[in-house]
């Protein structure tokens, strides 16, 4: 009887960590997902890479400063991309104002697979909007979807020390972003006859995004 | 001896096949009580599909100033008055290298930061207004990943993930601009501090950070704000107090 109980116990406890911490066996299915965010102003660049004021640290930065009267309007623009065949939204944006050390407009990323997940943070810096709080779809398909609207302004005037002339100054929250370096100069690296320093910048082409990020989500 | 013996076999299988019955029966066991959200391993609430109906429809109710606390917070309340400091042409706004101290009375460093959330911020997330040689603003930046139930990343998530920034800044008035909601403003003590709240829309009372929250707080130098997203609110409000904290002051 004794070594039966011993026997017993012994399957109950491998039986109960096995259950515990023994991997899930179910076959994966991984969506991947791609978005590529172009200029959100005119076509015309001020300044290249940089971070904080041009030209700092031209190196690393990911900002670019676009030329933009004030008043003038500020767009999301975006080819989305997903790996599965059709089209549809595959993260939306929700439009910030905010005044930090200048006034900006952000725009919080947040994927559709997994639900509300932030994939980043576009930040248009020296402006400002009537539509804080207010969402939008961001497309995708298979063959990348085009997806612009409008999300604020440049503004008249900005704190001390923000701006000396009208323009964006656009970034990204930097983490799982890439800058398209191939397309546009850093701040003090212009040579002659480089496109990437010739304007007007061909901003609403595929290719000529400014930064881009990718996820995946596995079921 | 031979029907002795065959019955002894019969005794021992048997006792082997319940043996592992058991086993399998706590193997399942446990995976269904690991797996069902009860208790401390307690599953978060699931965001709904259309969450951004939440937003769009916040975003349509009364925005108006308000004092709260004695600060005034909305739309069109004005910037800090820096008195005076910032009128003439000895005016400059800072991004230091990553890493680097800023100084001053304005400085600071947080005693409280939600896991996952990275110290120093990067480059062109730190920056520092200085008006005829004072330092009158400091802003950080620092990035909030997203956090899942690390044995099943495929739930939902317990922080949605975003940005929240802290500034400080000399003032002679207590007014701070926040585009929210009238009605998600409401007053609130850091510390022994009076300050004003910006609740986050929350989803069918999900709280994992979705939208856009703050804290405006009353200082003798002037105030200090504090707006983000991607955290539940009381880990907001713990990044408030931790200000406050040995480490923050």
């Amino acid at each position: 009887m004794r070594p039966f109980f011993i026997l017993t116990v012994i399957c109950a406890v491998i039986g109960a960590l096995a259950g515990v911490y023994a991997p899930r066996t179910s076959e994966a299915t991984i969506y991947h997902f791609q978005l590529l965010v172009h200029p959100g102003a005119s076509q015309t660049l001020n300044c290249g890479w940089h971070d904080g004021h041009c030209p700092n640290n031209p190196s690393a930065g990911h900002a670019l400063d676009w030329a933009n009267s004030a008043q003038y309007q500020i767009n999301w623009r975006s080819f989305g991309w997903r790996s599965f065949s059709g089209s549809g939204v595959i993260a939306r944006g929700t439009i910030k104002g905010v005044r930090e050390e200048c006034w900006k407009v952000k725009v919080e990323v947040r994927s559709s697979i997994p639900s509300g997940v932030i994939q980043g943070v576009i930040s248009y810096t020296h402006s400002d909007t009537s539509m804080s709080g207010t969402t939008f779809d961001i497309n995708g398909s298979s063959s990348y979807q085009w997806t612009a609207r409008a999300v604020g302004y440049t503004r008249e005037t900005d704190e001390p020390g923000c701006m000396t002339a009208h323009h964006l100054h656009q970034t990204d929250s930097v983490t799982g972003w890439s800058r398209n370096s191939a397309k546009y100069p850093t701040a003090n690296e212009c040579q002659p006859g480089w496109e990437g320093c010739d304007n007007p910048h061909p901003i609403y082409t595929f290719g000529y995004h400014q930064t881009s990020h990718g996820w995946y989500y596995e079921f | 001896m031979g029907i002795r013996k065959s019955r002894r076999l019969i005794y021992w299988g048997a006792a082997v096949i319940v043996a592992l019955a058991v086993g399998v029966g706590c193997f399942l066991g446990a995976r269904t009580l690991a797996d069902d959200g009860s208790g401390a391993t307690a599953e978060p609430k699931a965001l709904p599909a259309d969450w951004d109906r939440y937003f769009n429809e916040d975003a349509q109710r009364p925005r108006f100033n308000q004092e709260i606390n004695g600060i005034l917070v909305g739309p069109t309340a004005p910037t800090p008055d820096y008195g005076g400091l910032c009128d003439g042409p000895d005016v400059e706004l800072l991004y230091p290298p990553a890493g680097s101290k800023v100084g001053g009375d304005l400085d600071f460093e947080p005693g409280y930061l939600p896991e996952g959330v990275d110290a120093h911020p990067q480059p062109d997330h730190v920056a520092v207004r200085k008006c005829s040689g004072t330092i009158v603003t400091v802003w950080k930046e620092y990035q909030v990943p997203s956090k899942f139930d690390q044995r099943d990343p495929t739930s939902a998530p317990l922080w949605s993930g975003g940005e929240f920034s802290i500034m400080r800044e000399r003032s002679t008035v207590r007014a701070f601009p926040l585009m929210g909601a009238a009605e998600r403003m409401g007053p609130i003590t850091i510390a022994g501090r009076p300050a004003v709240l910006m609740r986050p829309v929350m989803p069918e009372g999900v709280d994992i950070g979705m939208g856009d929250m703050a804290i405006v707080i009353a200082e003798d130098f002037g105030l200090t704000a504090i707006q983000g997203s991607g955290l539940p609110l009381s880990e907001f409000i713990k990044i408030a107090e931790g200000l406050y904290s040995e480490v923050g002051q």
